[in-house]
């Protein structure tokens, strides 16, 4: 027990590894029942295991902490996991959706299934390292690693087109870590004039420690070396157009994870890196970000609307999703990052939800094309209830997960300090965050157009002769929707009970940009004042 | 007798239709297994259904009837309201919270709400006995209670917004009901997207007032609360000036344009019609499309300040224009329920223009149509009476003559349809406001706060009253009196739908005298519980009330707006009995559409409203769309492709000199040496 509590992150992002190693050991019998079977039960111990890390009683302090130590001073790299509210609802997204993946596989794949799950499992090793890394170097190595089982999973399990879209996938994420390293590079040559420590150099503690003495311009362009890699990962306008291939090629389960998880990578490095290590650089440059979250949202939302092919357009509505999160950020303020976690979490699971529904729909019929639906409701009652709800929770009905993330990234944004003008080409342009965002929020009208446009045309109107006696889910299929379901309600009830996870831990990140916001003794001292308008506005 | 008790619990009347929802959603899902997969067992079952949900309302009913004694047993002078909060999600600073109120308007809507949704509950056993989807019906109904009932106890307008939306779900899934016809598939898309154009505006004026009153919202309990919202707007206008209230206050009346249908966001209400007629008359006449209305009430002290005078007119002005172009329209129509529809919609621009007419107040602080507030809501309260069951009329007569909705095809089932007939006389006189009748006393009401504030929008009202009379009594003769035009066998009346007709016929007639003041002193007034007083402007407020009070109901009856609307409605009434009740009257509407033909075709096309949407949609929003996908398409992605197919032809291209023959090379050699000879002896030498 002692080594467990010990090492229990270094566990939690391993254990899939050896998860893969006893897959070689089953049989591939009865059509590969033992491998599916085996897997899904590995990724339920997976999961119950990461409840567990968080929730069962071993210290988890916020902030960092090397769990084990085996570092190359001499580079200042050092092994080094550590978990935070953060880190581990993330984790827990990880694993549950990873969980249900392995259901969704059970009626999606048929092939290979023994480098399939393996892969499957190495990708997870990836995703946890990526959110439990604590050391920049140690994140760079999960990062890449990560790219490996996915293009194998592209690109030996996917549709027609799969190697031009796993292709892209690699390239597009290679050319965005270009950037990573770019900026690990600036810190590392950077280190000396902050006055770093040679050792564990890249450890977040020491990054948060000296980043702030570099000079603004450092800073400036070490954020956007950042920013670039994550926002391809994201993804984000202009680096969005990986996203849609790699999803109609992808088989279902994999689009799950890929719009489940690995979108939440991008946007977990923008909130830990760029805004967390650099709020200077993140305070000059919230309205670009701020400018950027408003085009994805509007643009990607237009895009998904002209979509003939379903997963398509859900995958343009994710990349209008995401920029929620980019909104949220850009707010600098603790309902805008809260938000934008939020975001995340709600996103993973109502996109991972969509994929899966629109799965069903594929395995029975062999079509992704709109036009070739029509009056499913009847045929196909299941999945249409399964669809609509998630549908709804997908333009925020309230009550659902979607609505309670897309409250705090809306009302974050609003009640920002973070920026009045934007400065665009040598131009000062009076654009607020405020007016940004009501911008932004026209997305909600495009969102439930498309939405609800794509929900008329698959399931409502008269049956079309070519699909009759069309079998309604499957009772694997029903668990993962229904788990699905469960969690986007209770957390949409509830929304409490996934905030106070990670509300003070992401709160606390707010705190080099809270310098100039009034405080309540302030707030009480106009209000008694009856001050001019010049006094509250002049921010 | 102490209520203590009871108001404390009454946050748990909207979770017994939420309960009923739930149980019967999960009893059809975990009950499969029957034929065909039909869902079989206990929950599966119709009677339990309808029972489970008529019961929650039932339940809802008897806490509605408790609320109400909490109220009555306090003095009109000092009423109390009952608030409390719980903190649902906070992030930093900014905490949102929920929870439930309970004041003399909560309480109204409240029985509103719980009475007519039991009734129609009852009336919908007997409607959809022969429907597939029985069970599934009863299961939107709950959550549509739960729905509605959560917003009227909202504390705020966070929450409200909440279920704002979640009854704009349950109206788009019911009106979506009969899904196989398009139609009915493209109305319930249509109603979602027109109420998120509305909610728009509603989430962008709640935000902004959050953002306006930030550092006052920081030093109150719960932000956005409606018990605030006075002071918050003295602390918007000392902070940002008179020009941000009033921007919020329009914004936020954005929500109610939509909700309840006003011009120019109203055409989805008619197209709602294609869902079953039980939704349309619980739905989208007499609940939550009387939900903008409510929100206007709550929101009253934001608007009703001085500074804010130019949303109180703006609210007047569309209010007034809805109420007229409704009524246009509503002559033109043969469609029984669309002419209903239309009907709603003129009503509820009645009741914006009220709470319009409530809310300004004047530049000096002297409220100028005090009596605009109760007004709106006593119109709000009677009008959820008749036009619910004027609905149900409808349905009784669409489902007795095989699903006919065209009132050219009926005529003469006064003998058919007895009681159907008799309610729906009933109904028309309210609402068309003849003398007594629950609709004229709450008409009478709205015309005299019109009256103060201006002639042109009291003329415009009694216009419309009149034109109300023709055009509902022309329903009348048309579907009851005269001969049987249909080809339809129709079909006897069903106890389960008439018995609440009969029920509704009573408060439908008689409420608003009971609550008008006149009908004895131990009866309760309206007017003395549910009212708006301008804080700044008490002693004007006060004269206003007391030469109201010196009315009797001799005097109200033959006073001078009596009298005028009377004159109208009467001859509306004349005009429509002539035309559409005696034998060779229909030559009449016809030489008149000949002779008005430019008006006959504006009224009977709607205005153009409709088309001129189908041209945004078709031409701005997929032009839009079109134009992204292209650019993302051939722009983006053709930069990404292109780069790809670069690199790879360069990379050709560089393979075919690593060909490893060695004349090649010594020619490469060769001719780079010449070149570079040349370009030193050009540039260097």
């Amino acid at each position: 027990m002692q080594f467990i509590a010990e090492h229990y992150l270094t566990i939690l992002v391993f254990l899939p590894v050896l998860l893969a190693i006893g897959l070689q050991l089953v049989p591939d019998t009865d059509n590969g029942k033992h491998l599916h079977t085996y897997s899904a039960a590995g990724a339920v111990v997976l999961f119950l295991y990461s409840i567990l890390a968080w929730h069962g009683g071993w210290k988890i302090t916020p902030g960092s902490e090397v769990v084990s130590s085996f570092s190359i001073p001499s580079l200042g790299i050092t092994y080094a996991l550590g978990s935070d509210g953060l880190s581990m609802t993330l984790v827990v997204l990880t694993t549950v959706l990873l969980m249900l993946a392995c259901f969704a596989s059970m009626t999606n794949i048929t092939k290979r299934l023994r480098l399939y799950y393996s892969m499957i499992f190495l990708l997870a090793t990836a995703i946890l390292g990526v959110f439990l890394a604590r050391d920049l170097f140690l994140f760079f190595l999960f990062w890449e690693l990560e790219l490996i089982p996915m293009y194998f999973l592209i690109a030996i399990w996917g549709g027609p087109r799969r190697d031009y879209a796993a292709t892209k996938f690699v390239l597009y994420t290679l050319f965005g870590s270009l950037f990573l390293v770019a900026a690990m590079l600036g810190l590392y040559f950077n280190a000396a004039s902050g006055g770093a420590p040679t050792e564990s150099l890249f450890m977040f503690d020491t990054l948060r420690a000296y980043i702030p003495n570099l000079s603004l311009s450092a800073q400036v362009l070490i954020f956007l070396g950042f920013f670039i890699t994550f926002i391809v990962k994201l993804p984000s306008v202009p680096f969005h157009t990986w996203l849609p291939d790699a999803h109609v090629e992808a088989p279902t389960p994999i689009s799950m994870l890929l719009a489940g998880i690995l979108l939440k990578m991008g946007s977990y490095g923008l909130l830990v890196f760029c805004f967390g290590f650099l709020p200077e650089a993140a305070k000059v440059l919230a309205p670009y970000v701020g400018l950027l979250a408003v085009i994805n949202i509007v643009y990607t939302a237009g895009v998904a609307l002209a979509q003939k092919d379903m997963k398509k357009l859900i995958a343009y509505s994710s990349v209008s999703h995401m920029g929620f999160v980019l909104l949220g950020l850009a707010a600098l303020n603790a309902a805008g990052f809260n938000g934008a976690v939020f975001v995340m979490f709600a996103h993973g699971l109502v996109s991972a939800a969509l994929f899966m529904c629109v799965g069903t729909l594929y395995t029975r019929t062999h079509s992704r094309l709109i036009a070739d639906y029509g009056g499913f409701a009847s045929q196909t009652p299941g999945i249409f209830y399964f669809f609509m709800f998630m549908g709804l929770a997908s333009i925020g009905l309230p009550l659902l997960i979607n609505f309670a993330s897309e409250t705090l990234v809306f009302y974050g944004a609003f009640i920002s300090n973070a920026y009045t003008h934007i400065n665009l080409f040598g131009t000062e342009l009076a654009w607020s965050i405020q007016k940004m965002t009501v911008v932004a929020a026209l997305g909600i009208i495009i969102g439930a157009g498309y939405t609800l446009w794509l929900l008329q045309r698959v399931f409502f109107g008269p049956l079309s002769d070519k699909w009759n006696k069309l079998p309604d889910l499957s009772p694997s299929e029903v668990f993962v929707l229904t788990t699905l379901t469960l969690m986007v309600m209770a957390y949409g009830f509830f929304p409490s009970w996934l905030t106070h996870n990670f509300e003070s831990d992401v709160t606390a990140m707010t705190r080099p940009y809270n310098t100039s916001t009034l405080s309540v003794a302030q707030a009480t001292q106009h209000q008694q004042q009856s001050s001019t308008p010049q006094e509250h506005t002049g921010r | 007798m102490n209520w203590f008790f009871e108001i404390q619990n009454i946050w748990v009347v909207p979770f017994y239709p939420l309960a009923a929802f739930i149980m019967i959603v999960l009893g059809r899902t975990f009950s499969k297994g029957g034929p065909d997969n039909t869902p079989q067992g206990l929950f599966a079952n119709k009677a339990v259904s309808s029972f489970l949900t008529i019961f929650a309302t039932f339940l809802g009913l008897l806490h509605a009837v408790g609320a109400i004694q909490w109220l009555l047993a306090q003095s009109p002078e000092h009423l109390h309201a009952f608030t409390r909060n719980v903190e649902w999600l906070t992030a930093g600073n900014l905490t949102l919270s929920v929870g439930y109120t309970l004041d003399s308007m909560s309480v109204m809507m409240l029985f509103v709400v719980t009475f007519i949704s039991m009734l129609i509950q009852i009336y919908t056993h007997g409607y959809m006995e022969h429907d597939d989807g029985y069970c599934k019906f009863f299961a939107y109904l709950a959550l549509f209670n739960f729905s509605m009932l959560g917003l009227v106890l909202s504390t705020n307008l966070f929450q409200m917004y909440i279920f704002w939306e979640l009854v704009g779900v349950s109206s788009y899934l019911l009106i979506g009901f009969w899904f196989k016809r398009p139609s009915a598939a493209a109305a319930a898309v249509k109603a979602f997207l027109m109420n998120r154009v509305g909610d728009f505006g509603f989430l962008i004026g709640i935000v902004g007032l959050l953002w306006a009153a930030w550092p006052f919202w920081l030093s109150q309990g719960v932000p956005l609360s409606f018990d605030q919202l006075g002071a918050a707007a003295q602390y918007i206008i000392s902070a940002h000036g008179e020009g941000v209230l009033v921007a919020i206050a329009c914004l936020l009346f954005m929500g109610p344009m939509a909700k309840s249908a006003q011009v120019p966001l109203h055409t989805w209400l008619p197209d709602a019609m294609e869902g079953p007629t039980p939704i349309s008359a619980l739905i989208h006449a007499a609940t939550m499309v009387a939900a903008g209305v409510y929100l206007i009430g709550r929101i009253t002290p934001l608007i009703a300040v001085p500074e804010a005078l130019p949303a109180a007119n703006f609210i007047i002005i569309i209010g007034t224009l809805t109420a007229l172009i409704g009524a246009t329209i509503a002559l033109t129509q043969y469609d029984i329920k669309k002419a209903l529809a239309y009907s709603t919609m003129s009503q509820l621009g009645y009741m914006v223009c009220a709470m319009g007419l409530g809310a300004a107040v004047g530049l000096d602080g002297t409220a100028l149509a005090a009596v605009g507030f109760t007004a709106g809501l006593f119109h709000l309260f009677t009008h959820a009476f008749f036009k619910a069951m004027l609905f149900l009329c409808s349905g009784s007569v669409i489902h007795a003559c095989e699903d006919e909705q065209d009132m050219r095809q009926m005529g003469g089932l006064w003998s058919k349809l007895p009681i159907t007939a008799i309610t729906y006389l009933a109904g028309t006189i309210a609402i068309a406001g003849l003398p007594l009748t629950s609709g004229f006393f709450s008409k009478d009401m709205i015309l005299e706060g019109a009256l103060e504030y201006s002639s042109i929008t009291y003329w415009a009202l009694v216009l419309t009253a009149g034109m109300t009379s023709f055009y509902m009594f022309r329903t009348f003769f048309m579907t009851f009196v005269g001969e049987y035009r249909g080809k339809a066998h129709v079909h006897h009346e069903s106890p389960w739908m008439v018995g609440p007709l009969a029920v509704l016929a009573v408060p439908s007639l008689g409420i608003g005298y009971l609550l008008s003041g006149f009908a004895g002193d131990n009866l309760p007034v309206f007017k003395d519980y549910i009212q708006y007083t301008v804080a700044s402007a008490h002693h004007a407020g006060a004269e206003h009330g007391a030469a109201h009070g010196g009315h009797t109901l001799m005097e109200m009856l033959t006073g001078n707006i009596a009298a005028t609307s009377g004159m109208f409605i009467f001859g509306g009434l004349l005009l429509a009995w002539v035309f559409y009740g005696t034998k060779d009257g229909h030559k009449w509407p016809e030489k008149i559409k000949t002779a008005c033909q430019p008006f006959y075709n504006l009224f009977a096309n709607k205005w153009y409203f409709d088309d001129l949407y189908s041209g945004f949609v078709q031409y701005v929003y997929l032009w839009f769309a079109n134009v992204s996908a292209a650019f993302d398409f051939n722009g983006i992605d053709g930069v990404v492709n292109w780069s790809g197919r670069t690199v790879m032809g360069t990379g050709y291209a560089l393979k075919q000199l690593q060909s490893g023959k060695v004349q090649t090379y010594i020619a490469i050699l060769f001719f780079g040496v010449v070149a570079l000879s040349l370009a030193m002896y050009y540039w260097l030498l």
